[in-house]
């Protein structure tokens, strides 16, 4: 009777619990999805500081939506004056500091506006959400939401979403002890109605620049079975995308696997082991930002990226394979 | 801009340092000094938690006006410059992200030292803030050639991750953000 009475509370308590989950599901989603509809779909100008580790940067962001498709500006307001033009067909890395300017292809888009990534049931093992009340951020109401991760592997957010737009106006993210590693907000905002064409031009010409351009290997294609695998991934973490392509800068034969658990994502690289000191080796950090190299059977370079902690790269990097 | 303006501009926003003609006529006219003031006075109320308030163009233009009617006061400044105060206070904002990787960081240390030739950069501020029973973190700089590469890896990792698919360009603020004399990262 005793055993049948806990077996009962301990049932009542895990519905309880699903269903607080859900309803808060209910509740985080309609935001999440206008945050990313708003991120592709407005024209805007905006200032907004940045920090990191201790790094404080103000940068400057004009998106553009329209028959152009949509195309985007982020440039430094201080520092070298670094800036990233990207449209539906690349992306351009301006780097004044080093007198380049870096090109990649942009990443295929069947759709526009680009559905919603997100599939957030599939996020409930791993994360919890919850709306967290409205605040004030660059002068307009902003509601806040916050994301907790389930265990180490990954970051808790905070995000402060424009109540009216639906911009993304302020984000914090924290890692495993909860405090933040980044932080993010607009101090000024402008939206129009279209967005004049200088805003979206780069502020050089890059005539005495070197650029460097990406390009595709020969007889390879996207999304071909690779044979590279990771045997050990965080809870949720799935294959997402595998490419292969030639890197701009070093013009080498670079293979790009993608795991992501639906909220954050891991970059895999593998490529030929250079022999030089210009390969990542052991933990690297910058912000949010960790990585991990290794070595792997003595002339492949295996490289993991992602906006994750350490200890799910360093799982992960320890564990990439070549399936026989 | 002068590293005189500079060291001033710092000591304004510390209260250290009262107006004077030639920090005024920086102000007003040297772009430069004009940006670093913005930059400080937003790192500011950001740490400060202080910005509720929307900054516009005509920012400056009232703050010229203001620097206008000052009077001309000349005055000892003191050594602590608001950048000292600004690492200080990102500093503990910077240990939290590195104590976790405190352990495994001190357990290679040696090796990471032959490895790589730059410079311990680890800051003064960091180092004083880590409880002296706990082991120091090595903070390293990647050299050229590593931090290019990293680059190359994140330009590639926003294009397909899913902070990328959510916010389009928005993530390359990681790279847009840093010069390589800022860019620290902690390697072991």
């Amino acid at each position: 009777m005793k055993n049948k009475f806990l077996f009962i509370t301990i049932f009542l308590f895990a519905v309880e619990s699903v269903l607080a989950d859900q309803t808060n599901i209910k509740q985080v989603e309609p935001w999440l999805s206008k945050m990313h509809r708003a991120a592709h779909m407005s024209n805007y100008q905006g200032v907004f500081v940045y920090g990191q580790s201790d790094n404080l940067s103000s940068m400057k962001i004009v998106h553009s939506t329209d028959g152009l498709g949509e195309r985007e500006r982020l440039l430094s307001l201080d520092g070298t004056g670094r800036e990233v033009i990207r449209n539906k067909n690349s992306v351009t890395c301006i780097l004044p500091d080093s007198k380049s300017v870096m090109v990649e292809k942009n990443r295929p888009q069947s759709n526009f506006p680009p559905a919603f990534p997100v599939k957030i049931n599939e996020l409930l093992e791993t994360y919890d959400f919850h709306l967290s009340g409205k605040e004030m951020v660059a002068g307009q109401i902003a509601q806040k939401i916050t994301i907790k991760p389930k265990d180490k592997f990954r970051y808790g957010h905070a995000l402060w979403i424009d109540e009216k737009s639906g911009l993304l106006l302020k984000t914090h993210l924290m890692n495993e002890n909860g405090k933040a590693v980044e932080k993010f907000m607009f101090t000024q905002i402008n939206y129009m109605d279209k967005v004049p064409e200088k805003l979206l031009k780069p502020s050089i010409k890059g005539e005495n620049f070197t650029w460097y351009e990406s390009g595709e290997p020969k007889k390879e294609k996207a999304n071909v079975p690779s044979k590279w695998t990771v045997k050990n991934l965080p809870t949720g973490f799935k294959a997402d995308m595998n490419r292969k392509h030639v890197m701009p800068r070093s013009g080498i034969a670079i293979e790009q696997l993608m795991y992501s658990d639906g909220l954050s994502s891991v970059s895999v690289f593998i490529e030929k082991h250079s022999g030089k000191n210009d390969q990542i080796t052991g933990h690297s950090r910058m912000g949010a930002i960790n990585a991990c190299g290794r070595v792997y059977d003595k002339d492949i370079h295996v490289t993991v990226v992602g906006e994750v902690t350490y200890d799910a790269v360093k799982m992960m990097c320890d564990s990439v394979y070549l399936q026989k | 801009m002068s590293d005189s303006t500079n060291e001033k501009i710092s000591s304004l926003l510390d209260d250290e340092q009262v107006l004077d003609k030639s920090l005024i006529d920086s102000l007003l006219n040297d772009s430069e000094a004009k940006a670093k003031w913005a930059r400080y006075s937003l790192a500011s109320d950001v740490l400060n938690d202080r910005v509720q308030h929307k900054v516009d163009q005509s920012w400056f233009s009232e703050l010229s006006a203001k620097l206008d009617d000052e009077p001309t006061i000349l005055s000892p400044r003191t050594t602590r410059t608001f950048k000292d105060k600004v690492v200080k206070q990102v500093s503990g904002f910077a240990v939290a992200a590195t104590v976790a990787t405190v352990a495994i960081l001190s357990v290679q240390q040696t090796q990471v030292a032959t490895n790589d030739t730059v410079a311990n950069v680890a800051t003064a501020a960091n180092q004083a803030q880590i409880n002296s029973t706990e082991v120091k973190p090595v903070t390293l700089r990647l050299n050229k050639a590593k931090e290019s590469r990293l680059s190359g890896y994140l330009v590639n990792h926003y294009e397909y991750s899913m902070t990328g698919k959510m916010q389009g360009v928005m993530p390359y603020m990681r790279i847009v953000s840093v010069t390589p004399a800022e860019r620290i990262v902690h390697e072991k």
